[in-house]
């Protein structure tokens, strides 16, 4: 028996000392790793988009409300009157050019809408392979489970997350970009694209380029505010950054020591004719400048020193004030108040005093009072209150820059009750246009088109009369692709 | 006693490595932006593509379709891997392979008789059309009239092709109605330029080194297949 826990005690040092040495080696780790990190890269490239994308978007609900406008749950939206396309009703991004091929292009299948993240930057965030795997793998070709490299898909038919003639991504790490979205090729409106954090009531500050939304009033007096679905035409637009350099160049725009470093010759110097430069820097307007300042002048010369001059002391040092302030007489009569003073005071202490301590309870009386209503004025929902659903569409599913795109809103009270006040904007991407004069609208509105502050404008419609339960509109305007 | 020892000892190597790290961190970022651009367009033709490829921003096998256009009557070839010559007119859509280098020969250039050039083209990034619109939104890349003066008179001309992003893009007008352009100092880094109003897709360079008729392979680099679309 001891011998077993002489073994046991040995086995159980044997296991703390791995146990330390594991604690020590991963530490080491941890600080090699963290050591080796370097600093993060923001950039369009250095965007990931989170591993759940697919699952956030897919959970978001019909139409993203403000806080005060949340939608109860019971009553769903009667979309089968309004004829919501499905993907629609589900605020998934409407790819016009994707759902135009969904059918001939396997690869342009609906499923690549959820890639798209709708909200923040608009650059490249290829799907984290995590994610990508998810949504691809299970259609992908993965040569040997572990995807050592991309390979070709052996009949595009049959996956259908390809599309033919080209690689197969399914779950190759290298080929990340291939189950990417670029939302920058896409030219997009409508939808949320910035969920600000506080957007007071029917207040159109927080109103991001892209978003489309409407804002009402229902009977029992709450503002609502309902986004529209995005819509994305694909139509991407190159731009060019341009740069000539030659030696000469180099040297006059960069440092005269680096230019000399790199040539390793005086014929270099020569050409370069250093003094030039140095001779244009010195006389520049900076030196002229500080020695012309008006300061100095104004200093010496100015008003400073003339109120510190003899006026203002000279009078408050007058003799014939401080002597009229010292008056003997006036002092005589200020002493005898002071000993006057000074007798009733010891006369005071010397009497024996009694103090007397005095104290009073002052009862507080406490007053309940009930306020009893006298009649209670309100509005009876004999239906379902207001509830406007806003839809987007446009009519190109790709464009070049200078092409007309016309989109189209429709709006529809969904409830039995009126809604009111009701204001339907559409903040446009600098890359779209307004058409002046384009819009229609087939009910009373009026209609504002405003400089947005991003080169293009924010159109709204407000609608002069209630909208009544049941009732819908449509909006019409054109732009042009920049 | 030990196993006290050993977790201060892995403590210290942790207090220093942590301090490493942060001397790394402040000796390398950059003065002028939040990024770091480990590349700029000084690099020689076919690193970035080289690095895009590693990095997993295309795929073996990836093809973008391009299209150069020059000013009129310019013919444009591409060589590829096996130096073999593809002439192409002006604003010819050709596919070249993404994450690689080819060298390109400009010929019959107005106003140059017999004058050659010969830039060369990487493709650090690709485009992500629908199905059937692959070859509709080409990336362009316009050679205009200044860039060959320029490299007629020895100058290295540079030009980093992005695809804007949309919601700060410019709305000033594009130049000559074709392309928006913008002439930067030689000294920034085109790429991070173009990183910073967009997504860099495509390098361009282009002076007047010819090659050498000795070694006629030497000057050709990576390369890869050319598939000529046609206008």
């Amino acid at each position: 028996m001891m011998i077993k826990l002489d073994k046991l005690k040995l086995r159980r040092r044997h296991f703390f000392k791995a146990a330390c040495l594991m604690r020590v080696v991963s530490l080491v780790l941890v600080g090699l790793i963290s050591s080796c990190a370097g600093p993060e890269r923001w950039s369009s490239q250095a965007f990931e988009a989170p591993a759940a994308v697919n699952a956030d978007i897919e959970s978001m609900p019909h139409a993203m409300a403000t806080e005060d406008t949340s939608r109860p749950d019971e009553e769903p939206l009667t979309n089968a009157i309004f004829e919501v396309p499905e993907h629609v009703q589900n605020n998934q991004i409407i790819l016009n050019s994707y759902q135009q091929n969904a059918a001939s292009q396997s690869y342009q299948t609906p499923v690549d809408v959820y890639a798209i993240e709708p909200r923040g930057r608009a650059a490249s965030y290829p799907v984290s392979p995590s994610s990508f795997s998810k949504m691809r793998c299970q259609h992908g070709y993965m040569s040997g489970g572990s995807c050592p490299q991309c390979e070709r898909c052996p009949n595009p038919a049959q996956s259908p997350a390809c599309y033919p003639g080209s690689p197969c991504y399914g779950g190759c790490q290298q080929c990340q970009s291939a189950g990417s979205i670029y939302k920058d090729e896409y030219l997009c409106d409508g939808g949320n694209r910035e969920p600000s954090l506080y957007r007071p009531p029917l207040h159109p500050a927080g109103l991001e380029t892209e978003d489309t939304l409407v804002q009402y009033s229902t009977v029992d007096g709450k503002n609502r505010t309902r986004y529209s679905n995005p819509v994305c035409v694909y139509a991407p637009r190159f731009s060019e950054v341009r740069s000539t350099s030659n030696i000469r160049q180099n040297i006059n725009i960069d440092k005269v020591a680096g230019a000399h470093e790199l040539a390793y010759g005086t014929n270099l110097k020569a050409r370069v004719e250093p003094g030039l430069q140095q001779l244009d820097a010195k006389p520049s307007e900076a030196d002229v400048r500080n020695r012309a300042s008006g300061y100095e002048g104004r200093v010496q010369e100015g008003s400073v020193a003339q109120p510190i001059a003899v006026d203002h002391h000279m009078e408050l040092t007058v003799s014939q004030q401080e002597l009229a302030f010292v008056n003997p007489g006036a002092t005589h009569s200020d002493t005898r108040a002071l000993y006057m003073n000074s007798l009733q005071a010891a006369v005071t202490w010397t009497r024996d005093l009694y103090p007397q301590i005095s104290a009073t309870a002052q009862g507080g009386n406490e007053i309940n009072s009930m306020f009893k209503a006298a009649g209670i004025d309100g509005v009876e929902l004999n239906g379902r209150p207001g509830e406007l659903i806003i839809i987007k569409q446009a009519d190109l599913t790709e464009a070049h820059e200078g092409e007309v795109i016309t989109f189209t809103i429709q709006f529809r009270n969904t409830g039995t009750e009126p809604v009111n006040r009701v204001v339907i904007s559409d903040n446009l991407t600098p890359r779209l246009g307004y058409v002046e004069g384009s819009q229609t609208i087939d009910l009373q509105a009026e209609f504002r088109a405003d400089d947005n502050g991003e080169g293009s404008s924010v159109l709204s419609w407000g609608l002069l009369e209630p909208l009544e339960g049941g009732a819908q509109g449509k909006i019409t305007f054109k732009t042009v692709v920049r | 006693m030990k196993s006290i020892i050993l977790q201060r000892t892995a403590m210290l190597i942790l207090a220093v490595g942590c301090l490493a790290s942060s001397v790394q961190a402040q000796t390398t970022l950059p003065k002028r932006s939040e990024g770091y651009w480990p590349l700029n367009h000084l690099a020689g033709p076919g690193v970035a593509s080289q690095w895009a490829g590693q990095l997993g921003k295309a795929c073996p096998g990836d093809m973008q379709t391009i299209q150069i256009s020059g000013p009129e009557g310019v013919v444009i070839s591409y060589f590829d891997t096996a130096a073999r010559e593809f002439t192409t007119a002006s604003g010819t859509k050709v596919e070249v392979q993404v994450a690689a280098a080819y060298r390109l020969k400009i010929s019959n250039i107005p106003g140059y008789p017999g004058v050659e050039l010969y830039p060369t083209i990487e493709l650090i990034d690709r485009t992500h059309p629908p199905v059937h619109l692959k070859h509709e939104f080409p990336v362009p890349l316009i050679i205009r009239q200044e860039d060959i003066d320029a490299a007629l008179m020895d100058d290295m001309v540079t030009k980093v092709i992005y695809v804007d992003q949309p919601d700060i893009a410019s709305t000033m007008p594009a130049l000559d109605n074709r392309m928006r352009s913008e002439t930067l100092p030689a000294a920034n880094n085109l790429l991070a330029e173009a990183d910073m109003r967009g997504r860099p897709i495509l390098i361009f360079r282009m002076g007047r080194r010819q090659p050498n008729p000795h070694q006629p392979g030497s000057f050709l680099v990576s390369g890869g297949p050319v598939h000529v679309i046609g206008e």
